[in-house]
């Protein structure tokens, strides 16, 4: 029970940092470009902390764009069509990723690991289909939808990425915090036992069928919301093209760098990754950049097999011990 | 529509002609599974640098493509080997999605390094252009290429040289052995380390092989590989992962079925085809259509 | 233990947040200069169409500024032009991302270029966002022709420089219908197959097609509306299905690569006999010294439907500006220039021209002068000689023409011949 407190505790805090150091930084810093690359990293943190969450059950899912990309069209679609206010859609739209995320979970249930990561990837590769073909009349097919934006009308355009910047911002910082509860809880124990070992869980009475669907909903309304997010603040437009293999891709990569496992992780991730592509992007170009990704995320992995994170948090922890050099030795 | 016995020949011949090259990618990526236990999801490039390096051999220096194909499977194989070595040993005993994020590096890496090289100079697409490009064989009912018979005759050929290898060569009784089982391989002597090495290289090669052969028929780029390498994955779940036997018949059957399913639904589902079919297959048996095993 | 965690956490992420905002702070303008955004494709499959748009911008800016720059009223001098190059990645997301970093973080002036309609199309909400003046280059007629266009030139910022699917849809059928019709099928419907990319530039060709068809009446049937999608290079089962159809003529459609394997693949794989079924017109964006090259003897008899043409010179004051265009990219580059390379240099000196009009470099000002702008041709041939921004579609009324394919025997490789419209032809159309 004291080592669950203490978890809550340092979530808190951590959350108080992760709104606070942002809120700084927009303080200081008005340069809308910054602002943009940062909402980015917010957004794509809530995508990669639901892979995250995915893959605490034991489901490595390789086509999560799959989530994304319902979710941006169903918020799209609802905004536009049916008239809901963005910032409603925003919310109502992920119901259909969660359906989805539960009818995949489904049709996945007795799948591993390749098998698993092959078939979720064929969803994203039939969906896409789907969203071209069969509800061309709704997505108008390959042309995609512009989305009405999340800021209100006449906002400048300033002061509309600041709101996106806040709004992307607190929404990363509660989807950690749910996913750090969920972590806690014993819903998370359960993700463990089954990720861990199947057969033992059944034994031990854990559903793990249900386990695994309530994962893969509970990951596809969080992708789905970064979707929405996405669209109706940064892109503005949606289209087939989500339906690829990048988008997939990208969350594991976060998520993986930043250090499985842990609600932390992805959001290292997505801004360590993401911030040093942008970098590079803009003083090196094209291809050259994509190559130094590549080279450092093998770098990364060959070295770090545990992801960032677990280093940050030992050398954080080190450096803390430093700082303060009469307190009680650790146990 | 006339669907005459012409057309029906055709639709069934590009199936053939693409089952070839799915066939080849899928033995090589089955292959690796079966001894390492890893899935390189970046088998596609290794496909295209193989295309590539053919497509220079023939370009820049002349040579008969049907001759550099070998020189470019010498050339990945040993890529290859340095990618197992370098990487994946690195990773063996960790979690397994390490592994799968060593290879979205890979893909990464490679697939820029070659559009780096490749698109200032060649734009879009290339093709490898064979001394028989335009001639025909006249079958009466049908004209076929004749690439398209040195397609076959190749990728069927070096399935035999394969078979011989895996059954009739020490190095192939090495491979099943791990592949089959890996701590038994090991207390009976075999170094499985030289194993791993060796057939990620084969199957590197193999891919290769598939790569040029596609990149003979059809024009091609740096991003070329991803779709049919995926496909291949498809494949080889249904026949079952570390199936040869699975691999070679899912992949012919596979593109006959791509085919058959372009001409009567369209060219949108063409991509998405492998993967209904996968879905369909797995959920009356989740193992695959064969058991796993070289 | 969590207040020494709270401290450590705190000076790491500290770090890295100004170390990530820091390094991706972008260059400041350099002072004096005018900043014009080309957003194209410099990597991605359908790539590399970008390198000759950056060639072709390179050359108009470097033109202008040789002659001390655009004389700017309101800074009171002459500023110098500089190119900012936004890479779409040949995908929407990219395009995207890459508009938002040239509005943003370069802040350009103006907006141009691109070859893909649908990256085009997917960077409009921003540049409507932003306000900037947009001069794509992509065929989509979708950039002005959407409910959102109004004459409010706040809601109107895009000019069309390039001719739409629309016109290109159009003129397929009218040369169709005057020149291959009575060869192949004068008391009967002339059988259409076309095999298209499956894009929003594929899908407004073929609606340009059809609008043309039901005004032409009858004469055209349409018996296959065959689709590939972008990247796909096989098409193989398509063209089974056409051949089993029996169509008097087929058009390819799609980029310069996909249209050479799409003759390739059916002449020789499929069987179509050229002599049997005209093959063509394809795409004007095709017209490009590779497809010469690459396309061979099997191009030989086939049409192409061009709005500049990589290897001829038609006669007349339309076409003057070509030859020298061609030099000077030739003797720069090194190679021959094709169709976006010469769109994006005319949209240079069209944003210039813009510039100078409006005085300033203010974007309300800039949409006002580009709305109101009449001035000289560039390379491009317009009907009248004189480029002008329609008041309904912002659109420029282009000169398109069809051109046959023969083999030259003397440098190995096919050369074209204007065969149509009749007043630009040098030779009528020939059966094989």
């Amino acid at each position: 029970m004291g080592a669950r407190l203490r978890r809550l505790r340092r979530e808190l805090i951590v959350a108080a940092l992760m709104l606070c150091l942002p809120a700084l930084l927009l303080t200081l810093v008005q340069e809308i470009f910054v602002l943009q690359v940062l909402t980015f990293v917010f957004i794509f943190s809530i995508y990669a902390q639901s892979w995250n969450l995915a893959a605490h059950s034991g489901q490595f899912s390789l086509g999560h764009a799959t989530f994304l990309g319902l979710g941006s069209y169903a918020s799209i679609i609802a905004a536009s069509r049916l008239g809901l206010a963005p910032a409603v859609a925003l919310f109502v739209g992920p119901i259909l990723p969660a359906l989805a995320g539960f009818a995949i979970g489904a049709l996945c249930r007795r799948l591993r690991e390749a098998y698993f990561g092959m078939v979720t990837f064929g969803c994203t590769a039939i969906v896409q289909v789907l969203v071209v073909e069969q509800f061309g009349w709704l997505t108008n097919r390959w042309d995609g939808l512009d989305a009405p934006r999340l800021a209100p009308e006449g906002l400048p355009v300033e002061r509309v990425a600041v709101l996106n910047y806040v709004i992307s911002l607190a929404l990363m910082v509660a989807t950690y915090l749910v996913v750090a509860a969920i972590i806690r809880s014993r819903i998370g124990l359960a993700f463990v036992a089954i990720h861990d070992n199947e057969t033992v869980a059944a034994a031990a009475g854990v559903s793990v069928v249900r386990y695994r669907l309530l994962a893969m909903g509970v990951a596809g309304y969080i992708a789905g919301v970064a979707g929405a997010l996405n669209g109706h603040t940064l892109t503005r437009h949606i289209s087939p093209g989500v339906f690829g293999l990048e988008d997939s891709i990208w969350p594991v990569l976060y998520s993986i760098a930043g250090g499985l496992g842990t609600p932390e992780g992805p959001i290292l991730g997505t801004l360590l990754v993401r911030v040093f592509w942008e970098w590079a992007l803009r003083r090196i170009g094209g291809f050259d950049s994509l190559i130094l990704i590549g080279l450092m995320l093998a770098l990364v992995v060959t070295a770090l097999p545990r992801g960032i994170y677990p280093v940050f948090a030992r050398a954080t922890a080190a450096l803390g011990a430093r700082l303060t050099p009469n307190s009680v030795k650790q146990p | 529509m006339v669907l005459d016995a012409g057309t029906l020949l055709r639709i069934l011949l590009w199936g053939l002609v693409s089952g070839s090259v799915y066939m080849l990618l899928a033995t090589g990526i089955t292959l690796i599974f079966g001894v390492m236990k890893v899935v390189n999801f970046a088998h596609g490039e290794l496909m295209m640098t193989g295309a590539f390096v053919t497509f220079i051999l023939s370009h820049a220096f002349g040579l008969n493509p049907y001759v550099g194909v070998f020189v470019s499977m010498a050339a990945v194989g040993v890529l290859g080997i340095v990618i197992e070595r370098v990487g994946f040993r690195r990773l063996r005993g960790t979690a397994k999605i390490n592994e799968i994020f060593f290879s979205i590096a890979l893909i990464l890496i490679l697939q820029n390094a070659l559009a780096r090289i490749f698109v200032p100079r060649f734009r879009e697409y290339v093709q490898i252009k064979t001394p028989y490009a335009t001639e025909v064989l006249d079958l009466g009912l049908i004209t076929l290429r004749y690439d398209f018979v040195i397609l076959l005759v190749l990728a069927w050929a070096t399935l035999l040289g394969l078979w011989v290898v895996l059954y009739r060569t020490g190095l192939g009784r090495d491979v099943r052995g791990t592949s089959q089982n890996r701590t038994a391989a090991m207390l009976m002597g075999i170094r499985v380390e030289r194993v791993d090495m060796l057939t990620f290289g084969i199957g590197a090669a193999l891919g290769a092989l598939a790569g040029s052969l596609y990149g003979i028929i059809n024009p091609f780029g740096p991003y070329a590989g991803t779709l049919p390498a995926i496909k291949a994955f498809a494949v080889i779940i249904l026949g079952g992962l570390g199936s040869v036997r699975g691999a070679v018949v899912g992949g012919l059957l596979y593109g006959i079925v791509e085919s058959v399913a372009t001409f009567f639904l369209g060219g949108s589902w063409r991509d998405a085809i492998a993967f209904v079919l996968l879905i369909v297959v797995l959920l009356t048996r989740p193992q695959g259509l064969f058991r796993g095993g070289a | 233990m969590p207040r020494l965690r709270a401290t450590s956490l705190v000076t790491a992420a500290l770090l890295i947040t100004i170390v990530a905002g820091v390094g991706v702070l972008p260059a400041l303008a350099q002072l004096g200069t005018v900043r014009l955004g080309l957003l194209t494709s410099m990597t991605g499959p359908a790539a590399a169409t970008g390198e000759d748009q950056r060639r072709a911008a390179t050359l108009a800016v470097d033109e202008i500024n040789a002659t001390g720059g655009v004389m700017v009223r309101e800074a009171n001098a002459r500023l110098k032009l500089e190119l900012v190059i936004g890479d779409d990645q040949t995908s929407r997301e990219g395009a995207v991302s890459a508009v938002t970093r040239l509005l943003v973080a370069d802040k350009v002036a103006l907006v141009f270029g691109g070859l893909g309609s649908a990256f085009g199309m997917a960077a409009l909400p921003q540049i409507r966002e932003h306000g900037v003046p947009y001069i794509p280059t992509p065929s989509t007629p979708l950039f002005t022709r959407n409910q959102d266009m109004g004459p409010d030139p706040t809601k109107s910022m895009v000019f069309h420089y390039q001719a739409t699917g629309l016109m290109y849809g159009a003129g397929i059928v009218d040369f169709l219908v005057r020149e291959i019709k009575p060869l192949m099928s004068a008391d009967r419907p002339l059988r259409v197959a076309w095999l298209y990319q499956d894009s929003p530039f594929g899908a407004e060709y073929v609606r340009g097609y059809n609008d043309r068809v039901k005004e032409v009446g009858a004469g055209i049937e349409t018996v296959a509306l065959e689709r590939f999608k972008v990247g796909e290079t096989d098409y193989r089962t398509q063209l089974t299905k056409i051949k089993a159809l029996t169509p008097h003529v087929l058009v390819p459609m799609g980029f310069r690569g996909e249209t050479v394997a799409a003759i390739q693949q059916a002449v020789l794989d499929v069987g179509i006999d050229p002599k049997k079924t005209h093959i063509g017109p394809t795409c004007a964006c095709a017209d490009d010294p590779l497809y010469y090259k690459d396309l061979g003897r099997i191009g030989q008899y086939t049409t192409i439907l061009s709005l500049y043409s990589t290897h001829a010179i038609p006669k007349g004051a339309t076409f003057a500006k070509w030859a020298s265009y061609r030099k000077s990219y030739q003797e720069k580059f090194g190679q021959l220039p094709g169709l976006l390379g010469v769109s994006a240099y005319d949209a240079v000196h069209v944003a210039a021209k813009a510039i100078e009009r409006a005085g300033s470099v203010d974007k309300r000002k800039v949409i006002e002068a580009l709305g109101k702008l009449e001035m000289d041709q560039m390379v491009l041939p317009v009907h009248g000689g004189k480029i002008r921004f329609d008041p309904k579609y912002r659109e420029v009324p282009f000169v398109l023409f069809v051109q046959e394919m023969f083999w030259d025997e003397k440098v190995k490789e096919l050369r074209p011949v204007i065969v149509w419209p009749g007043d630009l032809a040098e030779a009528k159309y020939k059966q094989p």
